[in-house]
């Protein structure tokens, strides 16, 4: 019959232990201090009467009291009979404890992640320390990270857990199992990996396949899931997007002259409620204020999943250069996204600059060079606010001409020196726009190299215009940048032809602002993915008539104004991340402060790449602070609704997304406490033959055996009726 | 009567320091050395004039109770003792003296002013009348100083009871040689305080100290000096003191002898067969202590022989049963012995305290000796 123990450690332990009698037993004969004595003759002569008695019974109780010892650390050890004892050994319990957005949800008033953590401490209680149990945690909160390593200091695994708080950003249930699969090398086999989340939509996107991971396998881990939580009514705003995200708003202007402005909120409905009409109220507010600048009612048509609303603001509440929008709705089940922050600028005018060469004496319309149909188009009456031109000779282009500029329309480019490029592109990278307008009279287009090298831009242009014949007709749809006038676009672009215009060869689909109606693109708007913040926008045809009528179209107007407006709204409004992600923050930026605090001591540090040290799991608004502490800028953080979709997961669908890591092991959460569940769940043996009970009344009788043999048995004036000192009373007196 | 024997010295003697105090003190009538101190140079605690030379204080070895309670009674020799002064003893020499002992016939030279001319009248014979006379006894008492008296386990300060914590030698514990000195002081107190002679001899291997017999008054300081040495790492060899002794001594003596008689009983014999020889009169004082009778320890402890037996580490509680037999059979061995040899025995525990004892041991002796043709 095998034969195994539960806790070898403990055995071994015991049989050192047996040392201790005998080093006792040793020391005792070598420290004691001698007792004077008298009468020693006496005690040698009972000490010779009775010394082999002595010497035997000393063996006896040091004997007795060695495998005492032994006995009880064996028993400690829990020996059994059978191997399968050794799969009940140390136990590692990696707890996926998820954090996320999705546990905010409260259908009941009590937050997911206070059930979370109630199973997590339930397999907490089934671990033993003595054992040489560990626990780890991980978050899930994406991304995911380790909490706590491996440990067998249960209390500290536990206060951990009691302190956990739910987060913003989506659950990262696989980059949790990645985690988890690391510490693989640091577990004992007996290893239970305890997902504690809801499992609904949010939290298991099957839609992304689930990464294997190596070795799971052959580890032994098992991986143990509660039962899927049930769907919930959720309505998500998804979406807040000022339509335009530099406000131009000069206050000493009329009212009616752009004080209200305006912005669309998108909400998302997930859960049973899908299927029925709904209406929620929207309001947009100020980040710190709780009023209200702006509300509007959005009806759910039953089945509908997905809407927005345009919510008109008053433009004039917004005290400041920055300020943060938050679009909300009322709080339901799922609270933490119900709100959106995006942070806005308000502007009293916009600084234009047009290189060009300057041209003297009042010209015609029929004589309008390119620079004149651009600086009609930005100011298109003498009453035009919002937008200032400064015009700049191409020679003289340089680093103090572009300071203080919001955009830049290089209507010449084949006039600018090479040298002057990259001094476009620092302008670019610090967050401004240029637009750059091929020249009309050119031939070859040779500044396309150096422009677009500088700019480090991914598209390639052809040197030479082509023209198509017949002339090209636009397209009506329109990129983001002309989402303003999508709506009249139909009747916009139909007038216009383009004759003549340069081909780009290499371009990516989303940089497409406008194109013909065979598909060419007849504006380009990107920048370099990696340094500028700006924007460039790259037009194919030269605004001269030989090229386009486009001038003389409304089109050009409303196109130019939305390119400078949308585009220095854009270059200006990157500094937004959802939660999770490490947001960008502007130029000398050091550090973020939350936007409310008054003070820094909780400033974020920004790392030397631009970026926070570390990902931002909890949504906010924040300044950006340079050295000094000066603002550079606002950088808000949006919950994550991608993890707050509450439709329900079946275990088929689960066990399908988890296929590549292995089958999971269900815990009864339904209708069972999670104490009980967790017994459950995380007993993997049956009960074997214990033999620590007989081990244990072996000792008990061993250790009744020594008393006896150490307190009575030897000494027996212990025993019966004892023994009478010597009396005195014989020999009292003189003789008779 | 001369008292030259008695004025020897011990076995290697050597002019010792202390025979100031002798010299100090009048010379008396048994001579110039009668009452002399004559110690063994090799003595621990006692040097002349030094500083290491112990405070002695009578009160030391006697409580005021304990002198209370002795001063009223008499140390009375069971047998005819030779005394050299007339006192209270019967003496085997008929003299002077108003008490009549019997007739014998007259031999020329008798004095004829002892013929008793009444019973010459009636029966015509020459019958000289003797008489009791009474003389003085000589108490010779001999004190154990072996190792093994250097055992107590009553604490000093509980003791003393005078309030002195420690004994003159910086000991916490009232040993057996303490409790057998003061024993030893108590005895020669009431000797001289009747007028007898004491002398104190203080032993172990051989004799270390001795305090020639003498009634004079500094005869008792001298003797609490002799008892304010401190025992030897020696054992007991009894009968080579006893004959050592006797040597010394020519008239019959009382004897006392205290001391733990922790030797062979054989030995034991031997002393008191010579002294019974030799016509003495003894009182053996065995003096025991109480955690000797008792032997109630409990831990197990290495205990350490006092006179060389080495270590012995043993659990006690074990050996008791068989410690108290052998102890008790060689207590009994020598009453017993004691018995035999017509002398007195008492057993002195060192937690008993002394005037009582004493006071009922003396006081039993002397209702005895009345009762006996001695009274």
């Amino acid at each position: 019959m095998p034969f195994s123990v539960l806790h070898p450690a403990l055995l071994v332990t015991g049989l050192a232990c047996v040392a201790i009698p005998i080093v006792i037993h040793l020391l005792l004969r070598r420290r004691r201090k001698p007792v004077p004595w008298a009468a020693m003759r006496f005690l040698l002569e009972a000490y010779r009467r009775q010394r082999r008695r002595l010497t035997l019974e000393q063996l006896l109780l040091l004997a007795a009291r060695c495998l005492l010892v032994a006995l009880l650390g064996a028993a400690l050890a829990r020996p059994m009979l059978g191997t399968g004892a050794l799969d009940v050994g140390p136990r590692t319990v990696v707890l996926l404890l998820d954090n996320g957005i999705a546990a905010h949800a409260a259908p009941d008033g009590t937050p997911a992640i206070e059930a979370h953590k109630e199973l997590a401490k339930a397999a907490l209680d089934r671990l033993d320390q003595a054992r040489g149990d560990r626990a780890a945690i991980i978050t899930l909160a994406a991304p995911a990270e380790v909490a706590a390593p491996p440990t067998s200091d249960l209390a500290g695994v536990r206060r951990i857990v009691e302190g956990m708080e739910a987060l913003d950003s989506a659950t990262d249930l696989d980059g949790g199992v990645r985690l988890a699969a690391t510490l693989l090398d640091d577990v004992t086999p007996n290893t239970d990996w305890l997902v504690a989340a809801d499992l609904r939509e949010g939290s298991t996107p099957t839609e992304r396949a689930m990464n294997p991971v190596e070795g799971l396998g052959e580890s032994g881990v098992r991986l143990l899931l509660p039962e899927p939580a049930p769907p919930l009514d959720n309505t998500s705003v998804v979406g807040i997007d000022a339509v335009r995200s530099v406000v131009v708003a000069d206050r000493s202007a009329p009212a009616d002259t752009g004080a209200t402005a305006h912005v669309r909120v998108t909400l998302r409905r997930t859960g049973p409620g899908v299927s029925t009409p709904a209406l929620s109220t929207v309001r947009v507010r100020l980040e710190g204020d709780p009023a209200p600048i702006g509300r509007a009612d959005l009806r759910w048509p039953a089945g509908q999943q997905t809407a927005s609303v345009t919510v008109p603001i008053d433009s004039g509440a917004i005290d400041g250069p920055t300020a943060v929008l938050v679009g909300e709705i009322d709080r339901d089940a799922l609270g933490a996204d119900n709100g959106r922050r995006q942070a806005i600028e308000v502007r009293r005018s916009l600084r234009v600059g047009v290189v060009a060469r300057a041209r003297f004496g009042r010209v015609g319309v029929d004589q309008f060079a390119p620079a004149d149909w651009v600086r009609l188009a930005l100011q298109p009456t003498r009453r035009s606010a919002g937008i200032e031109t400064v015009d700049i000779e191409p020679a003289t282009l340089d680093s103090a001409r572009l300071a203080g500029l919001d955009a830049v329309v290089v209507v010449e480019p084949d006039a600018v020196a090479e040298a002057a490029w990259p001094r476009v592109a620092a302008f670019v990278q610090a967050g401004g726009l240029a637009l750059l307008v091929p020249p009309a009279n050119a031939t070859v287009h040779l500044w396309t190299t150096p422009a677009l090298d500088a700019l480090a831009l991914p598209w390639t242009v052809s040197r030479e215009a082509v023209e198509p014949d017949p002339p090209a007709r636009l397209a009506p749809d329109a990129g983001p940048l002309l989402g303003l006038i999508s709506g009249e676009l139909t009747f916009l672009v139909e007038p216009v032809s383009v004759s003549r215009m340069l081909a780009f060869d290499q371009y990516q689909p989303g940089d497409v602002v406008l194109a013909t109606s065979d598909g060419r693109p007849l504006a380009l708007a990107g920048h370099d993915p990696r340094h500028a913040r700006g924007l460039v926008v790259l037009l194919a045809a030269a605004v001269d008539p030989a090229w386009t009528d486009l001038p003389a179209r409304p089109l050009f107007v409303a196109m130019i104004q939305e390119l400078v407006r949308q585009g220095v709204g854009l270059a200006h409004a990157r500094h937004a991340a959802v939660a999770g992600a490490a947001p960008g923050v502007p130029r000398g930026t050091a550090e973020l402060a939350a936007l409310q605090a008054r003070d820094r001591a909780d400033a974020i540090r920004i790392g030397a790449d631009g970026r926070t040290r570390s990902p931002m799991r909890s949504a906010g608004a924040w300044r950006a602070l340079d050295e000094r502490g000066g603002q550079r800028g606002v950088v808000v953080v949006n919950p994550d609704v991608a993890g707050s979709t509450t439709g329900a997961r079946t275990r088929a669908e689960i066990e399908s997304w988890l296929a590549p890591i292995g089958a999971p092991g269900w815990i009864a959460t339904g209708e069972t406490a999670p104490q009980q569940a967790m017994a459950d769940a995380m007993t993997v043996a049956p009960e074997l033959p214990d033999f620590a009970r007989p081990l244990l009344l072996i000792a008990f009788l061993l250790l009744l055996a020594e008393s006896w043999l150490g307190r009575v048995g030897s000494h027996p004036d212990r025993f019966g009726a004892g023994i009478a000192p010597l009396s005195r009373s014989r020999g009292a007196g003189p003789s008779p | 009567m001369a008292e030259t024997p008695e004025t020897a010295q011990p076995a290697a003697p050597g002019p010792g320091p202390d025979k100031e105090p002798n010299t100090a003190s009048d010379p008396g009538p048994s001579g110039a050395r009668s009452g002399s101190v004559v110690r063994d140079p090799n003595w621990p605690a006692v040097t002349a004039g030094g500083e290491s030379r112990p405070q002695t204080d009578p009160h030391l070895y006697l409580h005021p109770q304990t002198l209370a309670r002795l001063g009223s009674f008499e140390l009375r020799a069971k047998m005819i003792v030779e005394g050299v002064t007339a006192g209270q003893h019967r003496s085997p020499y008929s003299g002077v003296s108003v008490e009549f002992a019997q007739h014998r016939q007259y031999s020329p030279g008798d004095d004829i002013r002892h013929l008793d001319w009444k019973v010459y009248g009636r029966t015509d014979k020459l019958q000289v009348k003797q008489y009791q006379q009474e003389t003085n006894l000589d108490l010779i008492v001999m004190v154990d100083s072996s190792g093994s008296m250097n055992y107590g386990s009553r604490s000093f300060a509980e003791a003393s009871g005078i309030g002195r914590q420690a004994g003159p030698r910086g000991e916490a514990s009232w040993t057996k040689f303490d409790h057998a000195t003061a024993t030893a002081a108590a005895l020669a107190y009431i000797t001289l305080h009747q007028g007898d002679r004491a002398g104190m001899v203080v032993y172990a291997d051989e004799i270390r100290s001795i305090v020639n017999r003498s009634s004079q008054r500094g005869t008792w300081r001298q003797i609490v000096d002799v008892l304010s040495a401190h025992p030897v790492d020696k054992p007991t060899d009894t009968r080579r003191v006893v004959d050592q002794t006797l040597g010394k001594v020519s008239n019959r003596c009382l004897f006392a002898i205290v001391s733990d008689l922790f030797e062979q009983t054989d030995a034991i014999r031997a002393a008191l067969a010579r002294i019974k020889h030799r016509g003495h009169d003894c009182i053996v004082l065995q003096v025991l202590d109480r955690a000797e009778m008792s032997f109630d320890f409990s831990d197990v402890a290495p205990f350490q022989g006092l006179e060389g037996e080495g270590v012995l580490r043993v659990d006690p509680r074990a050996l008791r049963r068989d410690y108290l037999d052998a102890i008790g059979r060689h207590v009994h061995a020598i009453e017993t012995m004691t018995r035999s040899f017509a002398f007195d025995y008492q057993q002195v525990s060192t937690h008993d305290w002394l005037g009582p004892t004493l006071s009922q041991f003396i006081a039993k002796r002397n209702a005895m000796l009345k009762r006996s043709k001695f009274g």
